[in-house]
């Protein structure tokens, strides 16, 4: 029994071995690669999103606040050092339906400037930020809001565009 | 009516009837017997000694009267010679004098008597008159006496002429002395004699009677005889046809016994071999048993041991729960810890995700200022790798925390179920032990049924044992009921040939 799980452990370190030497081949062709964008990623109901990380103002877990009458895409406002935000749901202005409102505690929140103005993101999983290269890109995105989608669908979101629909729903709701 | 008597009173009836009847003339022939015999008696007694007293006291007289004519003659004698005999003659006629008075009196004595014991007043009169006569006698005779005293006086003193004178006298006394003793003396012979005919005639009588009864007796007898007899016949008649039907019956019968007797032997016999069999079953029962009771008895041993076993088993089990709840608190308060260390970790995790986040608050902050957030950037970077090893670290420990709430988890599970099966166990091996209890107890009345039975098996064996010898008894029983149903028919045909000759001497057949 003891050989036993010497041969899995040593086969488990030589996987890991391997594993660990495609990552850093993978790491060295990305040095030599245009970066396209660089944007910070979150994930909201299983799709990827990533914004521009100019467009970024902070990452914070917020305490929405849910009013009546406004669109599903919007699910509410929150502050932060004052400041109120409305909180939109990528996945509800994308989707067009209707996903379940923040409830309990801190909602993350990806804080974005618009041309319309600040606003959150709501997000599951912050993934951080990331560089991406004109190899990891494919064709055009039909979706306007979208700048761009990588080959591992990671949707560039085009914060203005978002925005304005965002405002749009709120104009059609009120 | 005689024939509703039983033939013992008509038998008995018959024989005293005749012992009555022969009674009757027994009795009646002694009365006339008796009369006679009295009769006799009287003759023999007062008639006869009368009259011999009367012969003998006339024999005196003559004899008296003989000397006195003795003495007369002396007289004419030589005075020597007279006084010689007359003194002789004075004398005997003295002596007959007394003789004579002696007679006399004896038979007045006798005459007394009878008269006093004389039946009739024919007899009483009779003696009377012949005490009378002798009484008259006895004056004559004294008269007589004093006259011949004075005859013998005078011729003794030589008075012959006196004596002549008085010789008359005397004579005609002695005369009519013997005259009277004669008469006297014939009338009681005549008396003797008509008693004698007296006596005769009731002895003819008598016999006559005791004919006539004889013959009234017999005819009675006869009749009565018939009579009886004739009931007697009818009835026995009547019962030997009846002896000869039940004889008859009792040979049939006893057929019948027979050859139940025979197939009570076959019975008996097929019964006999049975109760062997029986026997031999009774014994190899009673042999199981004894076995079944020794092995119940071992098994209440080891029912008994194995209830020790089960207490045993209880306090170990007792134990265990206890070390098993020992352990699944020793494990909820690892759970506990575990939770504790995994809120810690959600702290951790918090603050790496904080840190997380503030790296990458960072990170944008330092791509917004371009080139002099390098600097920044790259500590933001380490920052949020360390926030991501923090957060792998975490993550790791979570896994492990939760691999570790998951066998804690699983341990309370198999502690639980552990304590559960434990209780379970306990409940079980109580449950066991009372089923072994009760199965001891159980075990208990076998063993006790076991023992009752081979007891049982025992005595059945015996009772066996003497109802074979009954049986045996029984067919000895049977041989002797067919040896005397045997017997039985043969006295059935004696009876039958004894019904015959009844029939017969009833009949009056020859055999």
């Amino acid at each position: 029994m003891q050989t036993e799980s010497a041969d899995a452990r040593e086969a488990d370190q030589a996987l890991l071995r391997e594993r660990a030497r495609k990552l850093a081949a993978k790491q060295r062709r990305h040095v030599h690669l245009r970066i396209r964008h660089h944007v910070v990623v979150f994930e909201r109901e299983g799709e990827t999103y990533g914004v521009p990380i100019g467009r970024v103002q902070e990452v914070r877990h917020v305490s929405v606040s849910r009013l009546p009458g406004l669109p599903a895409a919007i699910q509410g406002i929150f502050q932060i050092r004052g400041s109120i935000y409305s909180l939109a749901d990528p996945a509800a202005l994308f989707d067009g339906g209707r996903t379940p409102p923040p409830h309990g505690g801190a909602t993350l929140a990806v804080v974005v400037h618009s041309s319309l103005g600040s606003l959150g993101l709501r997000a599951d999983v912050l993934l951080g930020p990331r560089q991406l290269t004109d190899s990891e890109f494919g064709g055009r995105p039909d979706e306007d809001c979208f700048l761009d989608v990588t080959t591992d669908l990671l949707a560039v979101v085009d914060v203005d565009q978002l925005a304005r629909r965002a405002e749009l729903r709120v104009g059609n709701a009120l | 009516m005689l024939s509703r008597w039983k033939l013992s009173y008509r038998v008995t009836s018959l024989v005293v009837l005749n012992f009555l009847f022969i009674a009757g003339i027994a009795g009646f022939a002694l009365l006339r017997m008796g009369e006679i015999g009295n009769e006799i008696t009287e003759i023999a007694e007062a008639d006869v000694p009368i009259t011999n007293h009367l012969s003998l006291a006339s024999m005196h007289q003559l004899r008296q009267v003989a000397e006195l004519e003795g003495a007369m003659r002396a007289g004419g004698m030589q005075p020597t010679d007279a006084r010689a005999r007359l003194q002789e003659a004075r004398e005997l006629f003295e002596g007959l004098e007394a003789q004579l008075a002696q007679e006399l009196s004896e038979a007045r004595d006798l005459a007394a008597k009878a008269r006093s014991s004389a039946r009739t007043e024919q007899d009483r009169n009779e003696f009377g008159t012949v005490l009378e006569r002798l009484d008259v006698i006895g004056t004559e005779h004294s008269e007589y006496r004093k006259s011949a005293q004075a005859l013998l006086e005078a011729l003794g003193q030589g008075r012959i002429e006196d004596a002549l004178a008085m010789e008359p006298k005397v004579e005609q006394e002695q005369k009519d002395l013997v005259e009277a003793l004669t008469s006297l003396e014939a009338e009681v012979g005549e008396f003797t004699r008509r008693a004698a005919i007296h006596a005769e005639e009731t002895e003819q009588s008598a016999a006559r009677m005791l004919v006539l009864v004889l013959l009234i007796g017999l005819a009675a007898g006869l009749i009565l005889g018939f009579l009886i007899s004739r009931g007697i016949n009818q009835d026995l008649t009547a019962c030997t046809n009846d002896l000869g039907a039940v004889s008859t019956e009792m040979q049939a019968s006893v057929q019948e016994q027979s050859a139940s007797t025979s197939e009570t032997a076959s019975s008996v016999s097929q019964t006999s071999t049975t109760l062997d069999e029986l026997r031999q079953t009774a014994e190899s029962a009673a042999e199981r048993s004894r076995a079944v009771s020794e092995v119940a008895d071992g098994s209440l041993n080891s029912a008994g041991e194995a209830q020790r076993q089960v207490a045993k088993g209880v306090e170990v089990m007792q134990k265990i729960r206890d070390e098993v709840e020992g352990i699944a608190r020793d494990i909820l308060e690892l759970s506990e810890r575990n939770l504790q260390i995994g809120e810690i970790v959600q702290s951790v995790n918090a603050i790496a995700e904080q840190s997380n986040l503030l790296a990458v608050n960072a990170s944008i902050e330092a791509a917004k200022a371009g080139d002099q957030g390098r600097g920044f950037s790259v500590v933001a970077g380490e920052v949020r790798a360390l926030a991501e090893q923090s957060k792998e670290a975490t993550e790791q420990i979570r896994t492990i925390l939760a691999e570790t709430q998951k066998a804690s988890n699983s341990a309370v599970m198999v502690t639980e179920q552990g304590t559960k099966r434990a209780a379970e166990g306990v409940d079980v091996i109580e449950g066991l032990g009372a089923v072994l209890e009760s199965l001891v107890d159980a075990v208990e009345e076998a063993a006790d049924s076991a023992r009752a039975i081979a007891m049982t098996a025992n005595q059945q064996l015996a009772g066996i044992e003497q109802i074979s010898s009954a049986m045996s008894n029984i067919e000895q029983a049977t041989r002797d009921n067919a040896a005397g149903a045997a017997q039985l028919e043969q006295a059935a045909a004696s009876v039958r040939g004894v019904s015959s000759r009844l029939e017969q001497v009833v009949e009056g057949r020859d055999a």
